[in-house]
């Protein structure tokens, strides 16, 4: 940017607009009548002058444009010719050259937007004008602007320390930047933290984040704030201000070694009791037809599956009280249920419908369109009685020759398409109707 | 504009998106009716809807906000903002007497030329069925 005394200082004055009208070669001419624009906005509000040339963006045209800002003192130039995104910053350099401000300047789209789409030379012509005198109008209205320069807070944020926080503060601390790494929990590492093995390579997932965990909590760049969360930003960009609340911690963070030896004087126990056996037995719902399901597979060195199968049959699923009341009556940890609960497809920790909907996504169905089926699934029981359906969805039912696939309870329904799914769903919940009535005339 | 009534489409046109949708149609050589007169805007979400109204006070027969396509906006959620006025502006216009049909706010994005061509077209058909603004002195 010019220095500013060097400008014209146009403020108090009556704004001398300058028009120049570019034919483009044949581009513009072929369509507007650039001669009759440019005689026509002589009559415009403060325009001093107005001219047509052949290439307005060339030397000689930059040249007629500069030589009219010294001759006429213009405060403004408008120049009608092609779009602004692609010759604004070519006129700005060339009136800033000649020692006007840069964005005392204003563009008319006459070709783009004018002899391009248009066939007819007289309506073309005069939308070029109409288009030079708002574009005239509206230079008569800017002043001179500055740029400025703010400085900037050369810091960094990140927000959320798993695989992808550590490694982005990481990269940004190691260019030199200080960086903030805010975590919600009381430890780095995240997602990556849980998992064994990563796909696709197999490789140890700890292999590769603890030593980024460790780099990340020592790197003289980065300041650790786990245990944190924002909750305020505010600024715009290069001037953040964000309020980060820091947890309360109930250790002097200044002393603390990370030795361990608090947890043993602990006043406060906080035991996971929900995963060991019941000390008493625990309230179960139907209590006598849950020991029948337990006695019936006693004769099993290890019953459990069978049991819990049972059970599912029975309840739909697994309800809490009743894995609580078998972890007391087999003697099996509850977190050891919880594993083998949790193991089997077929074993399920939520309610299911008194119709359970399977339906496939194994690479067979998804290519003939199984998320459609799922879809339709969803929106044609969104509004059935609760607990008439569920909907759940496997990969690979082992009939892909049939897919898209869906099962219903054990019953299979190959080739299907959103109206078949909206028809067989309407013909199980009439005969479901049927049967509720059945027994309520009995 | 051979029957009589040839109505003037105020057109305003986001920077990033939409004024390059347009500068496309022209590159394509893509034809459509002189009416629209656009107006370059930083971004959809900047057309207050005074302006509108002022457009529609002034005599323009219809007004057209073109803006990105949601999640395109160069300021993130200038034409979320842009949606929300649009409501507004419909509204205001009942009470001006005037019929929504007027205006209308589309997404057109830098490569959809041939799109803003549709909707012009579109709209000068509209707007000859609904005839002069009654505004206009
Ligand atoms: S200024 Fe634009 S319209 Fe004029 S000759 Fe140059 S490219 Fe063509
Ligand atoms: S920048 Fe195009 S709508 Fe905001």
């Amino acid at each position: 940017m010019g220095d500013a005394s060097g400008e014209v200082a146009i403020t108090d004055e009556e704004p001398k607009v300058g028009v120049y009208v570019c034919e483009c070669g044949i581009n513009i001419s072929a369509t507007v009548d650039v001669e009759r624009v440019a005689e026509l906005a002589k009559t415009l509000p403060n325009v001093e002058v107005s001219r047509f040339y052949k290439y307005m963006c060339s030397d000689p045209g930059q040249q007629l444009i500069k030589n009219d800002i010294k001759e006429h003192n213009l405060t403004h130039v408008v120049v009608a010719s092609c779009s602004p995104r692609m010759h604004e910053p070519t006129f700005k350099a060339c009136i800033e050259e000649a020692g006007l401000n840069s964005y005392c300047f204003e563009m008319a789209n006459i070709r783009e937007q004018c002899s391009w789409v248009h066939k007819d030379k007289d309506m073309a012509t005069m939308k070029a004008y109409s288009l030079v005198a708002a574009a005239v109008a509206r230079a008569s209205l800017l002043e001179p602007l500055e740029k400025m320069k703010i400085s900037v807070t050369p810091t960094a944020l990140v927000i959320g320390a798993g695989i992808a926080g550590i490694q982005a503060a990481l990269d940004i601390a190691d260019t030199g930047y200080k960086t903030y790494l805010v975590e919600r929990t009381p430890s780095v590492g995240g997602r990556m933290a849980q998992l064994d093995k990563t796909f696709p390579t197999l490789d140890c997932s700890a292999c590769i984040l603890t030593p980024k965990m460790v780099d990340v909590a020592r790197h003289p760049n980065i300041e650790l704030l786990t245990y944190s969360e924002v909750t305020d930003i505010d600024g715009y960009v290069g001037n953040y201000k964000v309020k980060v609340k820091k947890k309360a911690r109930s250790v002097d963070e200044t002393k603390c070694t990370g030795c361990g030896v608090c947890t043993e004087n602990c006043p406060v126990l906080l035991q996971p009791q929900i995963y060991e056996r019941p000390k008493e037995a625990p309230e179960v719902r139907e209590r006598e037809n849950v020991d029948e399901l337990i006695s019936k597979h006693s004769h099993y060195e290890a019953p459990l599956v069978q049991i819990l199968l049972d059970v599912n049959e029975k309840f739909r699923y697994l309800p809490k009280d009743v894995l609580e009341y078998l972890s007391f009556k087999l003697d099996i940890p509850l977190s050891v249920i919880y594993r083998v609960a949790t193991f089997y497809k077929s074993l399920s920790l939520v309610p299911r419908g008194h119709f359970h909907i399977k339906v496939c996504l194994g690479t067979a169905c998804h290519v003939r369109g199984a998320r459609k089926i799922v879809d339709a699934v969803r929106s044609n029981i969104a509004d059935t009685e609760e607990g008439l359906f569920s909907l759940e969805r496997v990969n690979c039912l082992g009939a892909c020759a049939i897919g898209p696939t869906l099962v219903v309870n054990d019953d299979y329904h190959g080739n299907m398409s959103i109206s078949k799914v909206g028809e067989l769903l309407t013909s199980l919940e009439t005969e479901y109707n049927e049967t509720k009535e059945e027994v309520v005339e009995e | 504009m051979t029957d009589g009534h040839d109505p003037l489409i105020v057109a305003f046109c986001c920077n990033w998106c939409s004024y390059a949708g347009a500068d496309l149609a022209g590159m394509s050589r893509t034809q459509y009716p002189t009416n629209v007169r656009i107006i370059r805007v930083m971004c959809s979400g900047m057309v207050h809807p005074n302006l509108v109204i002022d457009a529609f006070t002034k005599g323009a027969d219809g007004v057209l906000i073109c803006g990105c396509h949601p999640g395109d906006c160069h300021y993130i959620e200038g034409n979320l903002r842009t949606e929300k006025r649009a409501d507004a502006i419909e509204l205001m216009l009942e009470d001006f007497g005037l019929e929504p049909e007027r205006f209308r706010l589309e997404w057109i994005s830098a490569s959809e030329g041939q799109r803003f061509a549709e909707v012009v077209n579109e709209m000068v058909e509209q707007l000859r069925m609904l005839g002069p603004n009654p505004y206009q002195t």
